[in-house]
């Protein structure tokens, strides 16, 4: 179990984090949130890298696996060696590491590689490595920075039986701005902005706030249109333009169409 | 139980120093082929052995600190500035044990380099260790407190070589007080213990000072 209570974290006039609070059972839970919304500060403070100035963490594990945004490796040091050391890190017995290490490289498809020079793999694969450091050990509580970056389709999918696999009794959090990437996988979404947390909720909770609020209108009614509204989309179909419209007040030349979960997420964004 | 925690510390150690690759072997290139070879030369020049003993001492000042930089910068480079500071930071807090055996094993080099020097010229360079050792420990720990300070590792490595070359070339009398290095050899143990006391206690407070500068993001 994992609770962020009010937590605040600045740097210099920028509150990153702002009252924030959550709480974290075992899952894996998406977080959504756009660029500079907080995702990353709230991710190093759970890791204890960042201490916040108001509120508290608590947490009641230790062992924690972590992939930030940016992973690199010693270049000189193989795959294995790579592992190993983060192995050694994490104070992995001696006895078990080898067999950590091979299951670890397996989940992310890189047993081929195991011997090649951390140099010599793409980023797609050190990003896959990163992935493996951060399972290995079996830690409680997993968090995920932008872990999807750089990797191809097939890796994504994957990635997402990755974490079905080891989702047991463990939290997994995952920082993203890619919807797509959480809504199969996640059991829970939070959405985060300006360092607040905006709504927590399944994928339904979250599609459903996009409920009535998408239109599908000819492009010529944009100017028309009133209050707070967000131009999602703009679709060409039989030589006319069209918009995709989330909007609060109901739109009478529009057709109203299904939400999905990026609707649901946009609208708790905008406060649509 | 300890023994475990030491053997781990140790494999961290040896593979920190492989992920240098080939920037591993300069210290030990430098120790054990370049400064024979000036000692060489030197007899080739036609120096007397007193003449050779001293102009030895005075280089093992100038190469065998200088290259205590080399590891403790190069060796822990990505937790300084590396793309994976961040992570090591959330699994290592603290590298003041890892760090410190780096500098034992450096030293241990010395100590081996000053054992065939005893050898080969029939003088007693122990004698001086303690000189040697302060003088290691003090560019190894003020290169490390720099580079945490500045999250960089270019910058320390440059000081250290300028202050290498001010060193080898200030022997103007008012700043030889800030010159590590000993242009005489010492004749009883009080000029040994009494300059380098000082600078030994700076740069243990230096670096475990530094140390705790290393948690923070």
């Amino acid at each position: 179990m994992l609770i962020l209570k009010n937590c605040t974290k600045s740097f210099k006039k920028t509150k990153a984090l702002n009252d924030f609070s959550c709480e974290f059972k075992h899952g894996i839970y998406g977080l959504l949130g756009p660029n500079g919304s907080g995702k990353t500060t709230m991710m190093r403070c759970i890791c204890g890298l960042l201490s916040p100035e108001k509120g508290s963490i608590e947490c009641d594990c230790e062992n924690i696996g972590y992939l930030p945004q940016q992973f690199g490796a010693m270049k000189s040091l193989t795959v294995y060696e790579t592992m190993r050391y983060f192995a050694t890190l994490k104070k992995i017995p001696k006895s078990n590491q080898d067999n950590e290490i091979r299951y670890c490289i397996d989940l992310v498809n890189l047993s081929d590689k195991i011997k090649n020079k951390v140099g010599s793999l793409s980023g797609g694969m050190v990003r896959r490595l990163g992935i493996a450091q951060a399972i290995m050990g079996n830690p409680e509580i997993v968090l995920f920075d932008e872990p999807t970056a750089g990797l191809d389709p097939e890796e994504r999918v994957r990635f997402k039986s990755l974490l079905r696999k080891i989702k047991n009794d463990k939290t997994i959090i995952i920082s993203t701005h890619i919807v797509s990437d959480v809504k199969s996988i996640c059991d829970e979404i939070v959405i985060i902005n300006e360092g607040r947390n905006v709504v927590q909720g399944t994928c339904s909770d979250i599609t459903s706030i996009g409920n009535e609020k998408v239109f599908l209108l000819d492009e010529e009614y944009e100017n028309n249109l009133e209050g707070n509204y967000y131009v999602k989309d703009r679709i060409s179909k039989d030589n006319k333009n069209y918009i995709i419209v989330l909007s609060s007040n109901f739109i009478e030349q529009g057709v109203s169409i299904n939400a999905d979960i990026e609707d649901g997420y946009l609208c708790a964004l905008k406060d649509i | 139980m300890c023994l475990k925690r030491y053997i781990n510390r140790l494999s961290l150690i040896q593979l920190t120093l492989k992920g240098m690759g080939i920037l591993y072997i300069v210290p030990v290139v430098f120790l054990f082929l370049v400064l024979p070879f000036l000692t060489y030369l030197d007899f080739a020049k036609g120096y007397s052995p007193e003449q050779c003993y001293f102009s030895t001492y005075i280089m093992l000042q100038i190469f065998c600190p200088f290259f205590a930089v080399w590891w403790t910068l190069f060796g822990f480079r990505e937790y300084v500035e590396g793309r994976i500071r961040e992570l090591l930071l959330v699994y290592k807090k603290s590298l003041i044990v890892e760090l410190f055996l780096v500098f034992v094993f450096y030293f241990l080099h010395i100590c081996v380099l000053l054992g065939l020097y005893c050898i080969i010229l029939k003088f007693n360079y122990f004698n001086y260790i303690f000189i040697f050792f302060v003088q290691t420990f003090a560019f190894f720990s003020i290169s490390f407190s720099i580079s945490i300070i500045l999250k960089n590792i270019a910058i320390p490595f440059i000081i250290s070589v300028c202050y290498e070359i001010f060193c080898m070339t200030a022997n103007i009398d008012f700043l030889k007080f800030i010159n590590m290095l000993s242009s005489d050899i010492p004749s009883s143990t009080m000029d040994i213990i009494c300059p380098y006391i000082f600078i030994l206690i700076s740069s243990i407070f230096v670096f475990v000072l530094s140390n705790s500068c290393f948690k923070r993001l």
